[in-house]
């Protein structure tokens, strides 16, 4: 365990390194944060809603640009190989190099939250225990979502290429952005298949609705799915090189 | 198998139609220092790679030092040290950090600070791993292969990209790792670094070994440690040096002949005197030791890089 998070702070730490990971996860969301809070802020709920969007997008990025790309080029520069020859295992290195990202995420997550409740003066209707056990859950799963991505590819090229190809549908299809009831019938039930979707309609529920964990089992169930099968997958196909 | 630390026994790997290794047997004494000498290509890094654990064999036995290495147990990796061909290592990494990150995985070994001294690298210890020059990354390499103090070391071709200096001072740390007891398999095509190092070398060539012993064993096995090495003014018949009395052997190489004897007085005398009357001009003349390079173009008719 102690190894564990000992891989995890100096994953932090190159992450806190690259710029690119940096503006993408501590930047962006309050770039965007401002620039639809300028348009539609003053719409009542809008931060409420808007928020989760964030969060779940800056988890479905971190997954699929920062966990996939990164496995990738770890096992092209054959970083996994050499670690596959200490004690650690290149295993246990994902699991401490996917922790550390989760912790970055978390504190985007916590900042974003903040921001909402402290000057934007909104409100959380729900528990905050349950809001943070679903952020929890989308999280692992945008991230074990990277590692299926990692385990398909080939190198850090590909692993680019797969994730343009589903970043921008599966953020579409999340309703975050437009939303789904003006979208074609068959759009909206193809979007049920996707958990960026339930991830955000679960977070907004409990802000906005004060769903109780009951009431969003459905949600975070298909999240919980969506994260075994990926990990399952991962864990099958996923080569160290 | 028998009582030495490593032993490897019909060995092959193959990738698809292309036999890598065909058939290897070899076995290495704790405390030795063994080569693997061989052009790019002969199979050298996937016979290191099968007894590091990173490959799978085809078929043959391997043990190192009682460890299957394919069942990758914590207890074998604490017990080796590698440096592979390529240094991989994470981009975003410090020098010092990675010294202190890697010794954390092993339970016993170095304190950093000593590598640090040894390998010339203090003054890097706050550079990035990617910034690193070839020559630095390379040391850094091998000083994180020492790093759990292994009883056994891997090396797969140490000093490549390393510039004459920084090759001698690793030379010396390979030295005293024998000196320390500690056994060690390095693969190279520097002739002079296998001659310099190794008790032992394995000649591989196309995934076989072609000749196994003493760099001066080898060497003697060529019926002649001396070569005279000349250049002609006119081309001339190699049988005509191959009749001198104690010559062994006569090649052309390039536009140079070399005459193999263990007589090189007597042989040079021979050559100097029938010279003029065969209106022959003898330049670039000098007589050297045989060495490695010559065994192996002796077996493969090739030269080794």
């Amino acid at each position: 365990m102690r190894k564990l998070f000992r891989v995890a702070l100096m994953e932090i730490r190159f992450l806190l390194r690259d710029k690119i990971t940096l503006f993408f996860t501590f930047i962006f969301p309050f770039f965007l944060l401002i620039f639809f809070g300028s348009i539609w802020g003053k719409y009542p709920g809008y931060y409420s809603a808007l928020i989760p969007m964030l969060i779940a997008m800056v988890a479905l990025s971190g997954g699929i640009f920062g966990v996939a790309i990164g496995l990738a080029h770890y096992r092209e520069t054959g970083v996994f190989r050499r670690l596959s020859l200490t004690p650690l295992s290149s295993r246990s290195y994902i699991l401490g190099s996917l922790l550390g990202r989760f912790i970055l995420l978390m504190l985007e997550s916590l900042a974003l939250l903040l921001v909402m409740v402290l000057p934007l003066k909104q409100t959380i209707k729900g528990s905050i225990f349950t809001l943070l056990l679903v952020i929890i859950v989308g999280k692992i799963a945008m991230l074990s979502f990277g590692g299926f991505i990692a385990s398909v590819v080939k190198n850090g090229d590909g692993a680019v290429a797969v994730g343009n190809v589903v970043f921008t549908p599966l953020m579409f299809l999340s309703g975050g952005f437009i939303p789904l009831n003006v979208l074609p019938a068959f759009i909206q039930k193809l979007a049920l298949g996707s958990p960026v979707y339930h991830y955000i309609s679960a977070m907004q529920n409990i802000i906005l609705k004060g769903h109780s964990l009951a009431q969003e089992w459905l949600s975070i169930s298909i999240l919980l799915v969506f994260f075994i099968i990926c990990t399952l997958f991962s864990k099958r196909l996923f080569s160290h090189g | 198998m028998d009582s030495s630390i490593i032993s490897v026994r019909g060995l092959v790997k193959s990738y698809g139609a292309v036999k890598a290794v065909n058939g290897i047997d070899f076995s290495i004494a704790e405390g030795e220092i063994f080569g693997i000498l061989g052009p790019n290509g002969a199979g050298k890094t996937s016979t290191i790679e099968i007894l590091e654990g990173l490959r799978e064999p085809d078929q043959g036995e391997v043990l190192v030092s009682g460890f299957i290495p394919r069942e990758r147990k914590d207890a074998f990796h604490q017990l080796i040290g590698v440096q592979l061909q390529n240094t991989a290592i994470f981009q975003k990494i410090r020098v010092g950090e990675a010294l202190d990150f890697f010794r954390s995985c092993y339970t016993d070994g170095h304190h950093p600070e000593s590598l640090l001294n040894l390998f010339q690298l203090r003054d890097k210890i706050k550079s990035f791993a990617k910034d690193l020059s070839g020559g630095e990354k390379q040391r850094l390499s091998l000083a994180l292969a020492l790093i759990n103090d292994p009883q056994i070391v891997f090396l797969d071709e140490p000093t490549t990209g390393m510039d004459p200096h920084a090759r001698r001072t690793v030379w010396e740390i390979i030295a005293d790792c024998k000196k320390q007891g500690k056994t060690i398999l390095l693969s190279t095509h520097h002739m002079e670094e296998a001659e310099r190092l190794c008790d032992r070398i394995a000649i591989i060539d196309q995934g076989r070994i072609i000749a196994l012993g003493s760099p001066r064993e080898l060497v003697r096995a060529l019926g002649a440690d001396k070569k005279i090495t000349f250049t002609l003014s006119v081309p001339t018949e190699l049988s005509l040096f191959r009749q001198i009395p104690g010559v062994s052997k006569v090649e052309q190489q390039n536009n140079e002949i070399v005459v193999y004897t263990a007589e090189p007085q007597k042989v040079l005398l021979h050559i100097l005197s029938e010279a003029p009357t065969r209106e022959l001009v003898l330049s670039e003349l000098r007589i050297s030791d045989a060495n490695l390079e010559d065994v192996f173009i002796n077996l493969t008719g090739r030269k080794l890089s």
